[in-house]
């Protein structure tokens, strides 16, 4: 099991260069069965991620372009009447896949958001009074622009908590960079990326995950954290939610380590990814520090 | 307004010191340190505080001291080298405090371990329990002065924490009492100074009825098998053998007794006498002591010595025969008296006891009774029993006889005819030694209370008593002529013989009136009296009594059944089970693992709080690289036992964690000497 996750890992090092940690925290996310926001200027990488991504873990996925004039419909799906079989048919919605991409999701009118972010939470879509299941696994992997960009609707602070990992993969350095110039040059634009993992190899690995040891002392820490951010004026306090996504985060982070206990660092490295846009859900990822700042200032025991 | 309640507590304690210590002093210098300590008392409660300035400049104290010292060494170099020495302590204590600049940690530290060593001199000089805790109060008040001075501004004591390791300590002290072994004291207490209490070494008159007056304690006996007969509770202190007229003295003849023992092997009691001090050097004893104690002498008249005077309460093993005392070894080579029927021929007695029928001139009338007596009596015995017939004819027995001058003896027998059982031992030995009958009077106790349901027996200075030994077949033969006037003395106490007036007169202290507080009092006894059996007379027999109890129980559990064994297997083999039932649950509060292990190697660097103890590990492989391999090893046990719950890795933790502890020891020295 981890020989196939570590040769997913380092598949998506071949073809995102030179940001290993973000590679691994994605998986960590997708592990936990959590819901990944990748925020970044346009052109870093996010969607050739998220493509990476899904097609590594050998799932089915949608791709859906997020505009401000996308309707929920579009997404979800819809009836239409069948003229020959006088009935109406459903014709489901990108929604309906095992990975979900959707690019520029700060794009869409706040109305779409919701309906997506009602699909992440209950894993299911209701149509014309009619409750359809998704299938399983399901990801949503959704990029945004920073928000400044123009053109777009920040998510509320209640929808960007669905997601658990909020990553940004910033600038290659200048080494990552030259070989992926090199590249470009030298082969065509799209690698085909083999699956490594079968959809029920996926959901064992998912299930191993809660399966993780975590000791007292560790969840010590966790409350630790957790509780100092609720003491703290200039940010938003970490939600019980919060917590549990920290611990399965850790859980999912040290099984990619092939540990079968979550140690502090574990909660230390996906710390930021998890907390940082619930502290504070304006500001973006490379200004805000407040995740570190908490870090920071959380005493450490074990 | 205290201007400060350290310096006030200090004082306290030196006054305390100085009363309990009062015995030590004579009275002059005993004034001059309650003066001392009251020069101190306007800076105490100086109504603004001036703790800051000391009450006395510190060239005023070392003169003051220099005088006293000076006068101390002149006039009181007789007191012996433990007296001078609490002199010179408290002294110095009292100008210190004196000369007390609060912010001098140095004077204070000093002031409270000589405080500490005079608490611990109270103990010399003061014996018994109510003392005792007294002295135990001080120190906790000197404790709390200890703490008072070191403590921060406003700390309060942490009771609950001294409580707890006082309970700890509980154990050690008590192993420390049983064990440790008994030394002889370092010092010999000097006795000039204190009184003498108890029977003197003059018998005259009055001497009987002013010990009686007293209520104080004179010994204690704890018999070791039945409890003796009333008759036989005669206790020998004293012989007076020298008669000049008014009283009766002793004579100073100590030679070592030597008795035949076989002969006296009839009789037998044991005992355990626990004497209070009288500052002289007689003991009590019933009949003829046998064993006595190494540091113990008996003379030829039967009667125990100490070789330095009594300054402490001390406790006595000995055993008695209860047969009259005879004659002393040399003498009763060629005995002069034995022939029973020559009795009354003073021509035929030898040199050795004409001390006993001397007699000083007067007393005209008394010798004639006396040769009137001896005509009628054939033996010794008759003489004695003549003489009780007679006594038995209008005598009264009272405590405030009529007073005699001149002729006493004459005085006594033909006039006032009242008397106090000295009056009447006198007498006697006077008629004896008249008629040719060697005798001799003892003075020691009758009786005594049984106390704590006859556990013991209290003997008070009340109990004082004399009575006459007469010669007769080699052996000196007790009679009480008090009991000719008074039988009921041997078998009831003092006070029912009493009139009202004389009982009044007798109990004069208030706390005798009631009867509660008297209950009281008696219950107070009775705790002294275990307080000396088990605390004061824990000496070196005990504790070897101990060790043979011990001794004796092994050897007894060395030769128990099978049943025994089994038992013994059966916990040998449980033990484990409860032993790792112990062990996983003190694995359980693991907690203070990751600051064990911080403090561990705090020496080689302090672990930011933000870190996890894994990046600081990381953080010291780059400090020392060449302890890479143990501070991995740390790593992976920390991992093991901290995060995967594994308790079997806390050893291996440790372990590893000391090795590391040693590697990284051995880099820093390299670094510092490289």
């Amino acid at each position: 099991m981890h020989t196939e996750i570590q040769q997913v890992e380092q598949q998506l090092n071949r073809i995102i260069l030179g940001k290993p940690q973000q590679i691994r925290l994605a998986l960590t996310c997708l592990l936990a069965e959590g819901h990944l926001l990748l925020e970044d200027l346009p052109g870093m990488g996010k969607t050739t991620l998220a493509h990476a991504l899904a097609e590594s873990l050998g799932l089915s996925y949608r791709r859906v372009q997020f505009t401000s004039d996308l309707l929920p419909a579009d997404l979800t799906g819809f009836s239409i009447f069948d003229t020959r079989s006088q009935q109406f048919s459903f014709q489901p919605g990108p929604v309906f896949s095992q990975v979900l991409l959707a690019d520029e999701i700060n794009r869409a009118s706040p109305k779409t958001q919701s309906a997506l972010l009602e699909a992440m939470e209950e894993h299911q879509v209701s149509i014309d009074g009619e409750t359809r299941p998704l299938p399983a696994p399901f990801f949503v992997i959704a990029t945004q622009n920073p928000l400044f960009h123009s053109g777009t609707n920040a998510l509320p602070e209640s929808q960007l908590d669905r997601f658990l990992l909020r990553l940004s993969l910033g600038f290659p350095d200048r080494d990552a960079e030259l070989q992926l110039l090199q590249q470009d040059s030298s082969a065509s634009q799209h690698t085909v990326v083999p699956a490594l993992l079968s959809t029920e190899a996926l959901i064992s690995l998912q299930q191993q995950i809660p399966r993780q040891q975590i000791s007292n002392e560790v969840l010590g820490y966790v409350l630790d954290l957790v509780g100092h951010s609720r003491k703290r004026s200039d940010m938003l306090p970490l939600s019980p939610r919060a917590a549990k996504g920290l611990v399965r985060a850790a859980k999912a982070y040290a099984f990619l380590q092939q540990r079968s206990y979550v140690t502090a660092d574990d909660i230390q490295a996906v710390f930021v990814a998890v907390a940082e846009h619930r502290l504070q859900p304006r500001q973006q990822q490379q200004f805000a520090g407040l995740a570190q700042q908490l870090l920071l200032e959380t005493p450490c025991l074990v | 307004m205290l201007s400060s309640p350290l310096q006030f507590r200090l004082w306290l304690v030196q006054l305390a010191l100085l009363a309990l210590l009062a015995d030590a002093f004579p009275i002059w210098s005993l004034a001059i340190y309650a003066m001392l300590l009251l020069a101190k008392l306007p800076q105490l409660f100086a109504p603004h505080p001036q703790s800051l300035r000391p009450a006395w400049s510190l060239a005023l104290s070392n003169v003051m001291a220099v005088t006293i010292v000076a006068s101390l060494l002149l006039f009181n170099l007789s007191g012996g080298l433990l007296h001078l020495m609490i002199h010179f302590l408290l002294l110095a204590a009292i100008l210190r405090l004196l000369a007390f600049r609060l912010n001098d940690l140095a004077d204070f530290r000093q002031l409270n371990w000589v405080h500490y060593f005079l608490i611990a001199c109270c103990f010399i000089l003061n014996q018994s329990l109510v003392m005792a805790l007294f002295i135990f109060a001080l120190l906790l008040l000197q404790l709390s002065c200890h703490y008072l001075g070191f403590a921060a501004g406003n700390s309060k004591l942490p009771l609950k924490s001294v409580f707890k390791l006082t309970l700890l300590f509980v154990p050690l002290w008590l192993a420390l009492f049983l064990l440790f072994p008994r030394l002889p004291p370092l010092w010999q207490l000097p006795v000039s100074q204190v009184a003498t209490t108890g029977l003197g070494n003059e018998l005259n008159p009055g001497s009987i009825e002013q010990l009686v007056e007293s209520d104080e304690l004179a010994f204690r006996v704890e018999f070791n098998d039945a409890k003796p007969q009333p008759a036989d509770l005669y206790w020998r202190a004293r012989i007076y053998d020298q008669f000049d007229g008014r009283s009766w003295r002793m004579s100073e003849r100590s030679e070592p007794g030597r008795f035949e023992k076989q002969s006296l092997q009839s009789q037998i009691i044991s005992y355990r006498l626990i004497a209070e001090p009288h500052q002289q050097r007689h003991l009590f004893s019933l009949g003829i002591p046998l064993q006595v104690p190494s540091e113990l002498r008996v003379n030829t008249a039967g009667l125990l010595t100490t070789r330095q005077p009594l300054s402490q309460r001390s406790s006595y093993s000995l055993t008695s025969s209860l047969l009259p005392i005879p004659l002393a070894a040399e003498l009763s080579k060629k005995p002069p008296v034995a022939d029973a029927s020559t009795p009354l021929q003073p021509h035929k007695i030898s040199a050795q006891l004409a001390p006993y029928l001397a007699l000083p001139d007067g007393n005209p009338k008394t010798r004639a009774l006396a040769t009137e007596l001896a005509q009628q009596a054939g033996t010794p015995q008759e003489l004695v029993q003549s003489i009780s017939t007679y006594l038995q004819q209008g005598y009264r027995y009272t405590l405030t006889p009529p007073p005699l001058s001149g002729q006493q003896i004459d005085q006594f027998l033909f006039e006032t005819q009242a008397g106090f059982c000295s009056h009447y031992a006198s007498a006697t030995s006077f008629l004896l030694r008249a008629a040719g009958v060697p005798s001799r009077i003892v003075g020691g106790y009758l009786g005594g209370e049984w106390r704590d349901d006859g556990r013991y027996l209290q003997v008070r200075q009340r109990d004082a008593h004399a009575w006459v030994e007469y010669l007769q077949g080699g052996q000196w033969l007790r009679f009480d002529p008090t009991l000719m006037v008074e039988p009921d003395r041997i078998n009831s106490s003092l006070d029912q013989l009493l009139s009202a007036a004389e009982l009044l007169r007798l109990q004069g202290s208030w706390a005798h009136r009631m009867a509660w507080s008297k209950r009281l009092l008696q219950q107070l006894e009775d705790l002294d009296y275990s307080w000396s059996r088990w605390v004061l007379g824990f000496d070196d027999d005990r504790q070897q009594d101990l060790m043979t109890v011990l001794k004796d129980w092994i050897e007894q559990l060395q030769q128990l059944d099978w049943r025994f064994w089994l038992s013994i297997v059966l916990t040998i083999l449980t033990s484990p089970l409860l032993w790792l039932t112990f062990k996983h649950w003190q694995l359980r509060r693991r907690q203070p693992i990751p600051m064990w292990l911080q403090q561990q190697l705090l020496p080689f660097g302090s672990k930011a709080p933000q870190l996890t103890m894994q990046q600081f590990l990381q953080q010291l492989l780059t400090l020392y690289p060449a302890a890479k391999d143990a501070v991995l090893a740390v790593d992976e046990s920390y991992q093991r036992f901290i995060f995967s719950e594994d308790t079997t890795a806390l050893p291996l933790l440790k372990r590893q964690t000391k090795q590391l502890v040693k590697t990284l020891q051995k880099q820093t020295k390299s670094h510092v000497t490289g």
